[in-house]
């Protein structure tokens, strides 16, 4: 046997491998460069230009109008109050819900995630039904005598905003307080700290980290929502309508304005986030529970105590979908209730607003079979394939978490609203507009999966002469289908719920069921806008029901 | 037959060399080990020979077969994984299939190979359960009949019983060990494990950072280790200091070990310092009144009784202590801590090295590189 020396050095064994993974990270970059980088970079310029010409004059402008700068004051003082008593009511009910022996903690634990994959507008409007200025509450008072302040103002986003967030806190929390080992609390216990010094001194520090996450997404999804400031801050604006009113007002429109209050509003967003990221990157422990602690017997009177404490909470927070359910069966004429039950409502609404019906769940599935696709390969390509150029990419996927859907929605309309290019007013800038803004959900859970799946699966695959692209769909692609789905589904979920993007991007016939609620709240048809909500309630029971199924666990993850 | 063969092959990780320059050359059928302590290099090589990794140098021939540009998916070796492997979404009778799948094997040929794997790995019964419902120690049967069932030329085995519980884990290596023999694969298996290594192998090759250190049969790695990293690797020995006059090539050379010289033979000629190592069952301890030039005086400090052995701590004068196993033949035989001993270091068996770690004793010409 002679020895010939191979001419080629270097070859790589996963040629034909990594050039499809090569294309696929070719194609991300694209669509994300297209679709995500191109239109944020025309609103940095637009907000920067002015009569042809670079200027400051919108920046200016902003900073000394009062009608600009409170708006981003009332965006403040909503968010941050909100996230802190999100935080005062996620923490106890977590506390409590880990620790001691409460019935009914399943449902409980539903409940509240139900509470959180509601449409904030929801809440909002229902609790309009309850203390507006006809509201059955308000009413119920004044012919008491009592006259009790109506929810309309700064005071009802904040409460609305609390009640629907805190499940933010609720699990991060929960997650945290399972990875605590009952040692470190013991000892703290046998060294004479106790009781509610023991859970400030030690229990409290230990979660901060987490706390301070979930606080993180309870700031970023008041201080971005649209909807409930809306219907029910009637003066008081706040940012995201602002910028809203700007681009869509009927008194001609001023995308420059608009990008500069767009501009603003992400750069709170990124600062807020990077100031979360710095105060934690100094404060994380890592911890992993050897002994996990034990749930505490109560003796009766706390336990009593206990329960009524979550159930407070849970049942103040679930009203609004009770309400909204019951509304949709009432018998209305307008926005009077003419007394009885009836399904008109539903009726009116299959009659009036079938288009908007079917384009939700058209809409949301596109993205969806979207979003399984581009979870499945890029979280491979991201875990698998590390190198420079997959971590930007795992970076820019996440830039939409910072991204309030107003300021995309407008983003994508002046980008794309001229030929070459022209995508406004179709059902695709829809579609791009739900698969940005949710695919960091998907990512995130298929990621999650991956790394759990052992690598030498596809070797041994390989090993036995399956090529490598047909390995990765025999084998890691099955399993981690599971999570991809969970993830995708869930992101179905926030996309049929989904409105400050869509208000901006939808035209007539592209109109949506949260699109149709909001128009329908305004023109105070009260019934059919209950049954629009009461469907897309329905629609995400079933869905966390299938996620329970696919995941074959309680805990869900948002 | 010459099977395998591995020519000056390479791997770098950025500037490291994971192997450096490895040549080795496996006969058909050889039960062939790479052995060697935690990041020498034995997975690099396995995975470079599966193709996993491509070498930065050198190549590699399954028979005739040039190697270095075949993809990994057509080098039909069968591979046993540490951690199994197992398709999680697949049962028994499924992940042992797979292969046969990708080779388009008819269906009824698929059912009797499959079924045939499975008698040989004796798991017949559990065919149709899913993965996640076996032992750790029937999950790498399974891995094992699925990398067989294809008839691989080739079957790569990285540490396929370290997680497994001890004596499972003999029971295992006897197991594969006939297997292999019986259907006459021929074999490379990894392991740190040198008890494990002696026991299966019909040759070892020894590694050290990338380098191979030593190639030949367990007995010969035993016996005559090429230098003092093989001889403290496999099995345990005592190191002594010592010096050597002079020796010449093929004549009786002296060597001094703590005070008394000893008489033994020299491959090549040296003179200098030396290690003398001798294995602790290779001593041999002597009732304190034999009188011998070259017998060392020493008392007796520590006995551990294993049952089949004595283990004895014995301290010199100088102060240096060396352990030796003797048999525990009879009772009465046993030897008490504080009994005066003489003690004959066996220069028979004796293997030295020079300053430099390397044997002077035998040529290995034949050894190394074979
Ligand atoms: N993918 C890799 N990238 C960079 N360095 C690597 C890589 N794989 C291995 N190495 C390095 O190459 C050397 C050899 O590693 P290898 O995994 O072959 O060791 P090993 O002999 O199998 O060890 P063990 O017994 O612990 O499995 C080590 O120093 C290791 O750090
Ligand atoms: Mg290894």
């Amino acid at each position: 046997m002679s020895i010939k020396t191979s001419g080629i050095r270097n070859r790589n064994p996963f040629r034909i491998q990594l050039g499809f993974w090569n294309y696929v990270v070719i194609i991300a970059f694209i669509l994300i460069g297209f679709f995500l980088i191109y239109p944020l970079f025309n609103i940095f310029v637009n907000s920067f230009w002015q009569d042809g010409k670079i200027s400051l004059e919108n920046y200016q402008e902003f900073f000394s109008y009062k009608y600009y700068y409170s708006a981003l004051l009332n965006s403040f003082i909503v968010s941050t109050t909100a996230t802190f008593f999100a935080c005062c009511l996620g923490i106890p009910v977590a506390y409590a819900m880990a620790r001691f022996n409460i019935p009914f903690k399943g449902l409980f634990h539903i409940l509240i995630i139900l509470t959180l994959l509601s449409p904030p507008f929801i809440g909002a409007y229902s609790w309009i039904l309850m203390l507006g200025n006809n509201g059955f509450i308000k009413n119920f008072f004044a012919d008491l005598g009592l006259d009790i302040p109506s929810i309309y103002g700064l005071h009802g986003m904040i409460w609305v905003f609390t009640l629907q967030f805190y499940p933010h806190i609720y699990l991060y929390v929960s997650g945290a307080l399972k990875t605590i080992d009952v040692s470190l609390e013991e000892a703290s216990a046998s060294l004479g700290v106790s009781g509610w010094k023991r859970i400030r001194k030690v229990t409290l520090p230990l979660i901060f980290p987490t706390v301070s996450t979930g606080a993180l997404m309870v700031f970023m999804a008041s201080f971005a929502d649209f909807g409930t400031p809306m219907l029910i801050g009637q003066g008081e604006k706040v940012l995201p309508i602002l910028a809203y009113e700007q681009f869509i007002s009927e008194m001609g429109s001023n995308p420059a304005m608009a990008s500069t209050l767009s501009m603003i509003l992400l750069t709170v967003t990124t600062m807020v986030l990077f100031l979360q990221r710095y105060v934690v990157a100094k404060k994380t422990y890592t911890m992993s529970a050897l002994r996990p602690p034990k749930i505490i017997k109560l003796k009766p009177a706390k336990r009593v105590m206990a329960t009524l404490l979550v159930m407070a909470v849970v049942t103040l927070s679930i009203i609004p979908q009770a309400t909204v359910i019951t509304t949709s069966f009432l018998k209305t004429n307008g926005p009077v209730f003419a007394g009885g039950f009836s399904l008109d409502s539903y009726r009116q609404v299959l009659y009036k607003v079938p288009q908007a019906i079917q384009n939700t769940f058209t809409y949301a599935s596109l993205a969806i079979v979207f979003m399984v696709i581009a979870g499945l390969l890029l979280s491979y390509v991201v875990v698998r394939r590390p190198s420079k150029l997959t971590s930007l990419l795992d970076a820019l996927i996440m830039i939409p978490y910072v991204i309030p859907g107003t300021v995309l929605g407008i983003s994508l309309i002046i980008a794309f609203n001229k030929p070459p290019i022209e995508l406004t007013g179709t059902w695709i800038i829809l579609v791009v507009a739900y698969c940005i803004r949710k695919l960091p959900y998907t990512m995130r859970s298929s990621t999650a999966i991956l790394h759990q799946i052992d690598k030498s699966v596809e070797e041994a695959s390989i090993s036995l002469g399956v090529p490598p692209m047909k390995t990765f769909f025999k084998t890691t692609a099955v399993l981690m289908i599971p999570g991809v789905l969970s993830g995708a589904i869930l992101s179905w979920v926030t996309t049929i719920n989904e409105l400050s993007s869509t208000i901006v991007l939808y035209y007539g016939a592209t109109a949506t069921i949260t699109v149709s609620i909001y128009s329908e709240v305004f023109t105070a048809n009260f019934g059919t806008a209950a049954a629009l909500a009461s469907i897309l309630s329905l629609a995400t029971i079933i869905s966390l029901i299938i996620i329970t199924l696919l995941t074959g666990k309680k805990d869900i993850n948002i | 037959m010459e099977h395998i063969k591995i020519h000056n092959v390479s791997k770098l990780f950025g500037d490291t060399k994971a192997i450096d320059d490895i040549n080795i050359t496996i006969n058909q059928g050889e039960f062939f080990t790479l052995l060697g302590p935690s990041g020498c290099g034995k997975t690099t090589l396995l995975r470079t020979l599966a193709g996993f990794y491509q070498q930065e140098e050198g190549d590699i021939f399954f028979g005739d077969t040039f190697i270095n540009e075949v993809p990994a998916h057509k080098r039909n070796i069968g591979m046993v994984f540490q951690n199994y492997a197992i398709f999680p979404h697949m049962t028994v009778f499924e992940n042992i299939a797979y292969g046969l799948k990708a080779r388009k094997v008819k269906k009824d040929e698929i059912i009797v190979r499959v079924n045939e794997a499975l008698e040989m790995v004796e798991l017949s019964h559990l065919k149709d359960r899913q993965p996640s419902q076996l032992s750790g120690g029937q999950q790498q049967r399974v891995s094992l009949a699925r990398a067989i069932v294809i008839h691989p030329g080739l079957l790569l085995m990285d540490e396929p019983l370290s997680n497994l519980d001890a004596k499972l884990r003999v029971k295992m290596r006897e197991d594969i060990r006939s297997l292999q023999k019986r259907l006459n694969i021929t074999t490379i298996y990894v392991t740190h494990d040198q008890e494990e290594a002696l026991a299966v192998s019909d040759r070892i090759a020894v590694l050290n950072n990338g380098k191979i250190q030593q190639i030949g049969r367990p007995h010969e790695i035993y016996l005559s280790p090429v230098n003092k990293f093989v001889s403290n690797f496999i099995g345990s020995t005592n190191f002594l200091e010592g010096k050597v006059e002079a020796g010449k090539e093929g004549e009786n050379a002296m060597v001094t070990v703590e005070g008394v010289t000893l008489a033994t033979k020299f491959g090549r000629p040296f003179q200098g310092k030396v290690l003398y190592s001798i294995r602790p069952e290779q001593v041999k301890i002597m009732d304190d009144k034999e009188t011998s030039p070259t017998l060392l005086e020493g008392e007796i400090v520590d006995a551990t009784f294993l049952g089949e052995s004595v283990v004895y701590k014995i301290i010199f004068n100088s102060g240096y202590t060396i352990s030796v196993h003797e048999h525990s033949i009879r009772f009465g035989m046993l030897r008490e801590e504080g009994n005066k001993v003489k003690v004959d270091l066996n220069p028979n068996e004796a293997v030295i090295f020079d300053e430099s770690g390397e044997e002077v004793i035998n040529e290995h010409k034949n050894i190394r590189h074979s």
